[in-house]
């Protein structure tokens, strides 16, 4: 099956929530709405769920309009955020909810249910109330539930936002795991960046109602359409600064009160119409390096200079968090090394050098990327 | 402010019983803590740890049944908690919600009869800490103000009273995840500005290292280890710390150490002679990060085989991971870029792997944070 | 243990002698605790638990309005257990209870359910009309006027269908059941039911659906689950209250025709009016002693929390012992 949305909209009063949005979920693909509380992916979820209904626009799945579609005659399956199993029910029960709505035979009933169990390791807690469960267990009951029924498309809503940080990961692998196994379209909603990027095959940003950019993953950290995107994607987030482009004989130089870096000829040449005037320009924190530890040649024309606030330890080395001096105050700038830097530093003026091949730059009113081809969109 | 807590057990009334059962597990359990003058120590543990009872315990909002709790050298537990000093920010802000964010500043002024010229002076000078656009919010009925705007009010609500001590109960849980980055950013920036003893609460470990400058872990009312990052990473006391602190899992892997060889399912290695030297004879477990193997190309080339279930890449963190299996235990592996296929060999970096008991879940061996420079 | 090295370097500063703990501060919390309970503890002590106490000290004497009172034992009890008016009045209190409940107890419940189904608006207005206060002593003179055979609405309506003339309260066989009808349009608990429904998560009431439930499996499988501990308050409630019922009987047929439907509590009235006060509290213990029993049987038999763990059988918590 497939899941096609166009010109989705949706009002609550004069206020659009979900303000014509597109997009299509292939078959067995996961794909993954994502965006800051309030942007509009969980009534988007909603409507392809039909349990909101759609005041504009087309919901298709296998190209049959399902607008007026009841929820249970579309089929789909779907987690919760509270997971919502009823407490009344024994875990089997809940389980075999789906089953029995559709009066299937018992004799079905009794050998699905503990498969279903069994894939999320909780066939020994079928006799069980939900009260008498974990959280985590509590939501591999919800996800039993969803794999049960052999649903025709796979929804998730927020399903990972009540559990512990640890638990999150088996957690993520069952939900993938799951989706291996019945290679169904999924839908799935989060506000987490990361999670996203992690479980996406392709993923939508959503923003007040509408979509901003639609891509895998690798797309949109890539080449993010806009500075929202840009901003969205990435932990520590992409550092946002003010410019000018100044051309010098065959160079193009990114101006700025705290630095002037000479960009590469491969963006120079995108940026013919924006030069001598300002632009806004995105330095991802993994793109600033120790000069020493750089692994391009370093120079004048691509390091700036910050003084270190804070170094936060990581796995992988450190996050540096450090000021420069800006037109109005200082300007915050984070940066990931792949080593320690150690905490003498701490109030210190330090030299970055900056991927210049990596660096993105958007126009400054528009706020849409210089770079990436409108059509990318 | 010094904070120092003595060997302090809280227990509960069970529910629907007058008694305090002596069987239940204590919701604290000999709790020992010295926090130092101006210094944050973020405390960190899952649902229902005993971190929350431990922060209200420090707050007067409960009292030890034993065990004491000092301020400096004062010994607080006759000292009602508006009488402690503390500025306290909960998980749901807990504002006044009938009032404007001024009026929410203004209330300890009014309440402790300050003029209102001091209440404005102090507002303004709060203000003038809390950063940009902070004014703004003032004026507006709390209600009408975002998550991470209420948050900033609540801060600023306490910070008003110039506390000695700061509390924070989980403060930015209810933001999403974007929000909550700049925010705890903005945060760890205002402590270091105000230079006050803070206890940090929260689940989230991402959360605890980046506020904390020491980190105690809880579990089931103790403090299993409390340290600084590194401390916890490279040298946890045990499994559960092991586990808890990383972005991505720990593997498990139960083997046996025998003639200074260890073996783990098909696999077997010689051991270093440091290790050889340390660990007995005997079945362990050994942790090894995802960051922490070794390759061995694609083709059987020694080391154990993993079954790849899924590659992901991490663009953020130029990464490739690949998830799996290792002879039956779930593996997370930091992968060679370009890596793709269904198998993999590999061996654990000795220099980096932990070694635990296999009946109990203290460490045998552990690494040592690695020299960066 | 490996707490211990973790935290050694925190417990070193206060090495073993611990002060024991100074509980002053909760004890005073628990002072004030019983300054402020205090109030309502001797209200409840003077008007609830003193005249209970007195009512069954009296009902083992002979107490008159004037004289002295002598202990005489079981006398009272025995006459009013001979007495066939008790006999009687107790059978209508059991009918009254049983015929209210049966006909009335489930309008509200289904009421609500179909409420919540309803436009938000609707519902509204309908919360506001359960909250007008309704006066039942008001309510119960309208209804003996719906109910007269002369004049009344109802008779009206019988004879204008072509039915013979009714005897409505004056048959003594049918007296009880329309002194049970009017409880119909008293919603009160309609309005409990509602708050109940409003507090169930509206994600079980959508994973209900999208899983492929019907109205009636919803309400079967979800709302009538959720609602069953306030369920069967609301019956425990009833069944007290049908069992002491005395007001509606009062003003609408004094008791009449021939007793027919005199309820135990008017028969405690009636007595007291003849100043019989042992006899009277006799009776009232007995009526206690039904209350009580009924209830201590319906929480013995009906688990309220319909989230527990199922009940282990006599037998499996045996084999289990055995296991151990």
């Amino acid at each position: 099956m497939t899941i096609t949305a166009s010109r989705l909209t949706k009002r609550f009063g004069d206020k659009a929530a979900v303000d014509g949005v597109d997009f299509e979920v292939g078959e067995s693909e996961f794909f993954v709405l994502v965006g800051p509380s309030g942007c509009g992916k969980t009534t988007t979820l909603r409507m392809i769920a039909g349990l909101e209904s759609i005041d504009d626009g087309e919901l298709r799945m296998n190209s049959v309009v399902v607008n007026e579609t009841r929820p249970r005659d579309r089929d789909i399956a779907m987690v919760f955020q509270d997971y919502a199993i009823f407490p009344h029910l024994s875990v089997h029960e809940n389980i075999a909810y789906g089953l029995r709505s559709r009066r299937l035979a018992s004799s079905v009933i009794r050998q699905r249910v503990p498969d279903a169990a069994a894939t999320f390791r909780i066939e020994h807690l079928l006799r069980r109330k939900p009260r008498q469960l974990s959280g985590g267990e509590r939501q591999r009951v919800a996800l039993a539930r969803a794999l049960v029924r052999d649903a025709q498309a796979y929804l998730y809503d927020e399903p990972l936002s009540n559990l512990d940080a640890q638990l999150r990961h088996q957690a993520r692998e069952d939900i993938l795991a799951l989706h291996q196994r019945q290679r169904k379209p999924t839908v799935y909603v989060t506000h987490d960046q990361s999670e996203a990027m992690s479980m996406a095959d392709r993923m939508a940003v959503m923003r007040s109602g509408r979509i901003e950019q639609v891509g895998t993953p690798r797309e949109l950290y890539e080449n993010p359409v806009s500075t929202f995107v840009a901003y969205f994607i990435g932990t520590p987030s992409i550092n946002l600064f003010q410019a000018t482009l100044r051309a010098e004989v065959e160079d193009v130089w990114l101006e700025a009160p705290a630095f002037s870096l000479r960009l590469p000829p491969s963006r120079a040449r995108a940026l013919a119409g924006h030069v001598g005037g300002p632009i806004t320009a995105g330095i991802r924190p993994e793109d600033l390096h120790p000069p020493r530890q750089a692994p391009f040649e370093v120079g004048e024309h691509n390091t700036m200079t910050a003084r270190v606030d804070l170094v936060e330890p990581t796995t992988a080395g450190s996050t540096v968090y450090a000021t420069m001096p800006g037109p109005a105050g200082d300007l915050d700038v984070a940066a990931s090394f792949g080593a320690r830097l150690p905490d003498r530093f701490v109030g210190q003026e330090v030299p970055l050098a900056v991927d210049l091949e990596k660096v993105h730059l958007f126009d400054a009113v528009t706020e849409r990327s210089v770079l990436v081809d409108a059509r990318a969109a | 402010m010094r904070i120092r807590l003595a060997d302090v057990t809280k227990r509960y009334l069970r529910e629907g019983s007058l008694r305090v059962a002596s069987d239940e597990p204590p919701a604290l359990d000999h709790i020992s803590l010295d926090i130092a003058d101006g210094e944050t120590v973020s405390v960190v543990g899952p649902s229902g740890c005993g971190k929350s009872t431990l922060l209200r315990l420090v707050a007067g909002l409960e009292t030890a049944d034993c065990g004491t709790v000092h301020y400096d050298e004062h010994d607080v537990a006759d000292v009602a908690p508006q009488d402690r000093g503390i500025g306290m920010v909960f998980q749901d802000y807990a504002l006044y919600p009938t009032m404007k964010g001024a009026g929410n500043l203004k209330y300890y002024f009014d309440v402790h009869r300050r003029t209102e010229d001091e209440a404005r002076a102090r507002a303004k000078e709060i203000a003038d800490i809390m950063g940009v656009g902070f004014e703004l919010l003032l004026g507006q009925q709390t209600t009408t103000l975002s998550g991470g705007e209420q948050q900033r009010v609540a801060i600023a609500r306490c910070i008003v009273r110039d506390p000695t001590l700061f509390l924070m109960d989980e403060p930015i849980v209810n933001l999403d995840a974007k929000l909550r980055e700049s925010t705890r950013m903005e945060m760890a920036k205002l402590l270091k500005r105000y230079g006050i003893t803070t206890m940090f609460v929260t689940h989230d470990q991402q959360e605890a290292v980046f506020m904390g400058d020491r980190i105690a872990l809880m579990r089931a009312g103790r403090v299993v280890q409390i340290g600084t990052f590194d401390e916890l990473y490279y040298s946890p006391v045990n499994l559960f710390v092991a586990t808890f602190f990383g972005s991505r899992p720990l593997a498990v892997l139960p083997a046996t150490v025998a003639d200074r060889t260890v073996r783990f399912g098909e696999a077997a290695w010689p051991l270093p002679a440091v290790l050889a030297d340390r660990l007995e004879p005997g079945p362990v477990r050994i942790g090894v990060r995802p960051e922490a193997w070794r390759f061995a190309g694609a083709e059987s080339g020694g080391g154990a085989r993993m079954a790849v279930d899924r590659i992901e890449s991490v663009p953020a963190e130029r990464l490739t991971l690949a998830h799996g299996t290792v002879s039956g235990a779930r593996v997370t592996v930091v992968a060679p870029a370009g890596t793709a296929g269904d198998v993999l060999w590999l061996t654990p970096d000795w220099e980096a792997a932990t070694f635990f008991a296999a009946d109990g879940e203290h460490a045998l061996h552990t690494p040592g944070a690695p020299e960066f420079f | 243990m490996t707490t211990d090295t973790a935290v050694a370097d925190a417990t070193a500063a206060e090495d073993g002698a611990q002060p024991p703990a100074t509980p002053s501060r909760s004890r005073r919390r628990r002072r004030q605790l019983w300054i402020f309970l205090a109030p309502a503890v001797l209200l409840n002590l003077v008007w609830g638990w003193y005249p209970l106490a007195t009512s069954f000290v009296l009902s083992f004497t002979d107490a008159r309005l004037r004289g002295d009172v002598t202990f005489t034992g079981f006398e009272s009890y025995e006459r009013m257990i001979n007495d066939p008016l008790v006999a009687q009045a107790f059978r209508v209190s059991i009918i009254f209870a049983v015929l209210s409940i049966v006909l009335t107890f489930v309008v509200p419940i289904l009421v609500a359910i179909l409420l919540m189904e309803m436009p938000r608006r609707t519902m509204r207005w309908m919360m506001l009309l359960w909250f007008l206060p309704l006066s039942s002593v008001g309510t119960a003179i309208l209804w003996r006027y719906v109910y007269n055979t002369d004049y009344g609405l109802l008779q009206s309506i019988a004879t204008g269908l072509g039915f013979d003339r009714q005897p409505f309260l004056n048959s003594s066989d049918q007296v009880l059941f329309w002194l049970v009808i009017p409880g119909l349009v008293l919603y009160g608990p309609g309005l409990i039911y509602l708050a109940t429904l409003q507090s169930v998560p509206t994600s079980y009431y959508e994973a209900a659906e999208i899983e492929g439930a019907g109205f009636w499996r919803k309400i079967w499988t979800i709302s009538l689950p959720r609602m069953r501990p306030v369920i069967l308050m609301m019956l425990m409630f009833a069944v007290i209250g049908n069992l002491q019922q005395f007001e509606w009987p009062m003003l609408m047929t004094d008791g009449g025709p021939g007793g027919a439907s005199r309820t135990a509590v008017m028969y405690v009235y009636d007595i007291l009016n003849q100043l019989r006060y042992a006899d009277a509290t006799a009776l009232s213990i007995l009526l206690f002693a039904l209350i009580m029993l009924v209830v201590a049987v319906m929480r013995f038999a009906i688990r309220e929390d319909p989230d527990a763990p199922p009940r282990r059988s006599l037998r499996e918590l045996v084999t289990r012992k055995g296991d151990h």
